[in-house]
């Protein structure tokens, strides 16, 4: 264990509809829904869909009040964050603050894609960027 | 349609230079090849990309920068065949524009239909 980023884990993308958004990320690109999740503390309802060893992560707002909500309201459907697979995500997080990057989680908290955390875009030129370290029951088929 | 991977993730930054230091410095992530302009930089992470550029005027990547500020503003990704994944969106009644990154053929696909996404697709390189 030592809190590498092995990999782009997922681009997460916000859409106003996951079942809309499915007919061109699953039926056009071809992408497989991998898992479906509400993740309630995050005001999200979430998918991601498996493409080569990454995901994408379609996020819809379960509320216009919640981050993606105010999100979608503001900027519309697009991208909306970058993340890395790590096999430690407390280490690399540890790092990260090391280096003196603001941080928006203090500790590890779990989300669909493992146990995750996020760093501010304010220290990574506007990109919001999570760390993910994925639970072993996920790993791609 | 098949599609192989992420091919790279493109960030938009009116100094991408130092937001290329910054990610090689804070994530350690070593240097790659670019395919977009030469004033760009670009750093590998497993098999993909994350590509740094200071777009053009006149360009969407520059509309992103404007209306959006320094982030994240595009994604590629790899497909087995172009010509196929051109025919299947076309079938679909998806809008697509045929271009290319320094001599690598390219397809860009009408971000309203990619959920506000601009999207491009790639040959496997």
């Amino acid at each position: 264990m030592s809190g590498a980023l092995t990999r782009i884990h997922h681009v997460g993308v916000v859409v106003r509809n996951l079942e809309q958004a499915y007919g061109f990320w699953r039926d056009c690109l071809g992408l497989p829904v991998h898992k479906v999740a509400t993740v309630e503390d995050q005001g999200v309802r979430a998918a991601l869909l498996t493409v080569g060893d990454s995901e994408i992560e379609l996020l819809e707002p379960l509320a216009p009040t919640s981050g993606i909500g105010k999100f979608l309201a503001k900027r519309g459907e697009g991208l909306h964050h970058l993340c890395y697979a790590t096999d430690d995500v407390a280490a690399a997080l540890a790092a990260a603050r090391a280096k003196n990057v603001r941080v928006i989680d203090e500790q590890p908290r779990p989300g669909l894609a493992g146990m995750i955390c996020f760093l501010h875009p304010t220290s990574t030129h506007g990109v919001l960027v999570e760390y993910a370290q994925p639970f072993p029951e996920d790993a791609h088929p | 349609m098949k599609t192989l991977k992420i091919d790279h993730v493109t960030v938009v930054s009116p100094d991408a230079t130092r937001a290329a230091a910054t990610f090689e410095q804070v994530f350690e992530l070593g240097r790659a090849a670019i395919d977009g302009p030469a004033s760009g930089a670009a750093l590998a992470v497993g098999d993909a990309r994350i590509e740094f550029v200071t777009p053009p005027d006149g360009t969407a990547l520059a509309d992103a920068l404007r209306t959006g500020g320094e982030g994240m503003a595009a994604l590629t990704l790899t497909v087995a065949d172009l010509d196929d994944a051109a025919r299947a969106l076309e079938r679909a009644g998806i809008g697509v524009t045929r271009g290319s990154d320094g001599g690598r053929p390219r397809l860009d696909v009408d971000p309203a239909a990619a959920h506000g996404v601009r999207l491009a697709l790639v040959a496997p390189a």
